[in-house]
């Protein structure tokens, strides 16, 4: 089935990046080699994973107990913690194929934006995980703006639009606010499509307000959802998507 | 680990310096590496069976440790596969972060678990994330093990003419634990002394049963 678009969103952890490469040995080894203590690395690696036993995942510690990974992991070494959020972002990898075929949407006009929760992420908007990451992967040049419940950020002047502020992707009122921006710009909703990996919040919501919904489950398979199509690698969005003149 | 809890270290080198640190200073890997060794290890008589984690597998191997006296029970057991499977056992403790257990032998064959009580293990669900699955096991409780342990202990001691009351006295308690511990066909997992605690322990249990058989 192909889609005609005028609008992309992407989801961002997941999916635009992966975690893979934040694997502990990497992630604590580097940190701690170049604090100049490479005896601690062991220790530091098994009081992550502790702490994931305390809390049941990483992605859960992050959400909202990152105080306690600078508490109990870091030892609230301010270089410590520097040095981690520097390597959370260095080691995450972008998902397989995504420039290649961010390349090819743009080379059709589909306008671009990252449609983000930032559940996982501090810091004040401008410089939190998020845009810092899309900064430091270069990936700015595809993605202009990020929409999230903080506001519309504009990720060149660092300005932001605060009528999202407050709103969700899970409660679908972010979708609600994107559709009636959109439709402002001449772009209804079938005109638009999200990409994302996670039903409850990327796709479900989505669809039920009318836009196209493109599942993403290369990283990881959250389960059925609406989804309009089902993709395992973003080179499948150069056969699926199209620009709608 | 439990039992008792060393102070400080020492290193000698050869031109007669020597360098003290305090344990509890080192890194925690390094303290439970140098627990492990034999020459470091000390038996804890006051372990009890609440001290203990039985592992047996679908192919009948079984292991023992010994957990820290804070842990109360199993929080969950799954393995991640990387290709390369490693197993993780956690259990919860009372009053600080959990106890994580790392199983490197044949994890996705882990067919039970002994910790204040028995659990089966079976698979529930595999979860795909990037080039790793992480799969989760379900716990089902059965019969309690030990109770069969000792049964077994009890036919090790007949079958090796080892004499329950003299077990203690013995000066080469060691060797002659080892020896049951082989013919019940259990090893440590991580440390000697733990399986050396742990056949005390039965013996214990079993004195308490009053039971010899002899």
């Amino acid at each position: 089935m192909i889609m005609k678009v005028k609008w992309c969103g992407f989801d961002f952890g997941q999916c635009v990046t992966e975690p893979g490469g934040l694997r502990n040995p990497r992630l604590y080894g580097d940190l701690y080699k170049e604090l100049g203590r490479p005896e601690l690395i062991p220790e530091k690696i098994l009081r992550y994973r502790i702490l994931k036993e305390k809390y049941g995942s990483y992605g859960e510690i992050k959400e909202g107990h990152r105080d306690e990974i600078y508490r109990f992991v870091l030892d609230n070494n301010p270089k410590a913690i520097e040095l981690f959020g520097q390597k959370e972002q260095e080691l995450l990898d972008v998902g397989d194929g995504l420039e290649d075929t961010l390349d090819y949407l743009q080379s059709q006009r589909i306008e671009l934006q990252v449609v983000s929760e930032m559940k996982k992420t501090l810091g004040p908007v401008g410089t939190d995980f998020v845009s810092r990451s899309l900064k430091t992967k270069g990936l700015v040049k595809y993605f202009k703006e990020m929409v999230t419940p903080q506001g519309k950020i504009n990720l060149e002047d660092n300005s932001i639009d605060l009528r999202y502020k407050g709103l969700t992707k899970e409660d679908g009122t972010l979708y609600d606010a994107l559709a009636q921006e959109l439709k402002e710009r001449g772009i209804a909703p079938h005109e638009a499509v999200m990409v994302g990996d996670k039903p409850d919040t990327d796709i479900n919501p989505a669809h039920d307000r009318g836009f196209r919904t493109i599942q993403y489950i290369g990283f990881i398979d959250l389960g059925k959802s609406k989804a309009d199509q089902v993709i395992r690698s973003f080179r499948e969005l150069k056969k699926i998507v199209r620009k709608k003149e | 680990m439990s039992g008792p809890i060393p102070k400080k270290i020492t290193v000698q080198y050869d031109d007669g310096i020597g360098i003290e640190a305090n344990f509890a200073d080192l890194p925690y890997p390094f303290r439970q590496e140098l627990l492990r060794q034999p020459a470091f290890s000390q038996a804890n008589p006051a372990a009890g069976k609440e001290n203990f984690v039985l592992l047996e597998w679908e192919d009948g191997w079984c292991e023992v440790l010994q957990v820290d006296p804070g842990c109360c029970e199993i929080n969950r057991y799954y393995v991640i596969s990387r290709p390369e499977d490693v197993g993780r056992l956690s259990l919860k403790k009372s009053d600080s972060y959990p106890e994580l257990i790392e199983i490197i032998r044949r994890p996705m064959e882990l067919k039970s678990v002994a910790f204040l009580g028995t659990y089966e293990l079976s698979l529930e669900r595999s979860v795909r994330e990037g080039k790793k699955v992480d799969h989760f096991f379900s716990l089902k409780k059965v019969d309690d093990i030990l109770e069969k342990e000792i049964k077994h202990f009890q036919m090790a001691l007949i079958e090796e003419g080892i004499d329950l009351e003299a077990l203690s006295n013995q000066g080469s308690a060691a060797r002659t634990l080892e020896k049951i511990a082989r013919r019940m066909g259990i090893v440590a997992s991580r440390r000697q002394q733990d399986l050396l605690d742990f056949m005390a322990c039965l013996a214990n249990m079993l004195r308490k049963q009053g039971s010899s058989p002899r």
